[in-house]
């Protein structure tokens, strides 16, 4: 069963949609007493890094969230989700991510528009690329952790996935066909 | 590389989509759900429904179509009208739109924008700007197009981006519904003093208006309407012509 993280996040019920449409199970998860030994778990998220961090504060949810990544349960991070994977953002200085994979968000380059919103092509490991939706303004460095890179101004990474965690930049719940079988695969994946 | 959008919109009264120009002659269109769903399949890369009767709050109707639309279609939806608040655009988010457009309340009060690019960030806050052109520049409408304001189009999409506003959904009063190409000279004029995207809007009837649009402007997406709903063109066609311009668009 999928524990989908519900503190608030914009894209929940998008998210909670294109579960349903896979036939995937989940249940919203508001507080750490609610999360199960055999979860696997989806974090959502989109806005601002450091007010996702305090929201997962509040909930008391961010020790549970670490706790449960490090006893093996699968997590999966979408956009913004997935930036708080990591230690930092530049969106939010002085304000600590879970901190499960090492690195810090960085900002685009000025030059560009800002958000990074559309599809964009995301370019796999294994040389499978697809379009996906995105909706960004910043951004996580290509790193040990990348799975996929996308260019927008620069490369950068699109997925990441490192033992059981796994994030997408992208929205695969907004991105058609391709988005909602990459989700299928990830619930399939993580048992 | 980031493809270029074409977004569809669709007015919908009362619940279903209908077409007209300027608020009258409106005719029935059809299910805003079935056509939702259709214009996804046939590549559209974004949906934009206008709930056209709505003045002062978000109605049932819109919120009943953008929920059932949500769970059927996996593709971007923005919605606009009525919404004045927080809590109007939280109605329409928890409905499963992505986007939220604000026109006339952001005029009335630019603190709008502040305020749903804080609490839902600026990717799902979206200026609606309708512009006329006059001898002292392009004025900016509200009210679905019945009421000028003093102010300038160019001038007001900098004080959206700078108060909050994510993206720019810009239509010309002067091409809409004329068909006879986007209102280049005013894109390129909002574009020039942004750095947010930019949706043009008014005015496309053929692939052509598409790749002079992506060819002379910075835009980011171009919206159409009355063309698809009365399949004077698709969308796949028109992706087929920008593509072989070595514009880059999803092709399914």
């Amino acid at each position: 069963m999928i524990a989908l993280i519900d503190y608030g996040a914009g894209n929940l019920f998008s998210v909670a949609n294109g579960l349903g449409a896979i036939g995937a199970t989940f249940r919203f998860v508001r507080e750490p007493s609610e999360l199960r030994d055999d979860d696997k778990i989806l974090l959502p998220g989109v806005g601002h890094f450091g007010q996702m961090m305090a929201s997962l504060d509040k909930l008391n949810l961010r020790d549970a969230l670490i706790g449960a990544a490090k006893d093996g349960r699968h997590l999966l991070g979408i956009c913004l989700g997935m930036q708080a994977l990591f230690e930092w953002s530049e969106e939010a200085p002085g304000i600590s991510g879970l901190g499960l994979l090492p690195g810090t968000v960085r900002s685009l380059p000025e030059h560009c528009r800002v958000p990074h919103m559309g599809w964009n092509s995301a370019r796999f490991a294994d040389g499978e690329a697809n379009w996906f939706y995105f909706a960004n303004s910043f951004i996580v460095p290509v790193t040990a952790a990348t799975w996929a890179t996308t260019d927008y101004f620069g490369e950068f990474s699109s997925a990441v996935r490192q033992g059981n965690l796994c994030g997408f930049q992208f929205h695969p719940e907004k991105s058609s066909r391709a988005g909602l079988e990459l989700i299928a695969r990830w619930c399939q994946d993580a048992g | 590389m980031l493809a270029k959008r074409i977004v569809v919109c669709l007015d919908v009264a009362n619940g279903r989509v209908v077409k007209g120009t300027n608020f009258v002659n409106l005719r029935d269109a059809g299910d805003p759900v079935e056509l939702a769903k259709r214009y996804s399949n046939e590549g559209a890369d974004e949906i934009v429904f206008l709930d056209i009767n709505a003045s002062h709050e978000v109605r049932p109707t819109i919120l009943d179509v953008v929920s059932k639309t949500a769970r059927e279609v996996f593709v971007p939806l923005a919605v606009g009208g009525g919404v004045r608040s927080v809590g109007d655009a939280r109605l329409l988010l928890n409905a499963g739109a992505d986007k939220i457009c604000v026109n006339s309340a952001a005029v009335s009060r630019i603190d709008l924008l502040t305020e749903l690019s804080s609490e839902f960030g600026a990717q799902a806050t979206v200026l609606a700007i309708d512009a006329k052109n006059s001898d002292h520049g392009w004025k900016v409408y509200i009210k679905g197009g019945r009421q000028a304001t003093d102010l300038e189009a160019a001038n007001w999409a900098r004080l959206g981006q700078n108060a909050g506003a994510g993206e720019i959904l810009l239509t010309s009063m002067d091409t809409d519904g004329v068909r006879n190409g986007f209102d280049l000279n005013l894109v390129n004029a909002i574009c020039a003093v942004t750095s947010i995207p930019v949706i043009a809007s008014g005015g496309a009837g053929s692939a052509q208006h598409f790749v002079n649009l992506f060819t002379t402007t910075e835009a980011s997406a171009g919206l159409a309407a009355s063309i698809f709903h009365e399949k004077a063109t698709s969308i796949s066609s028109i992706k087929q012509v920008l593509n072989e311009e070595n514009i880059t668009v999803r092709l399914a």
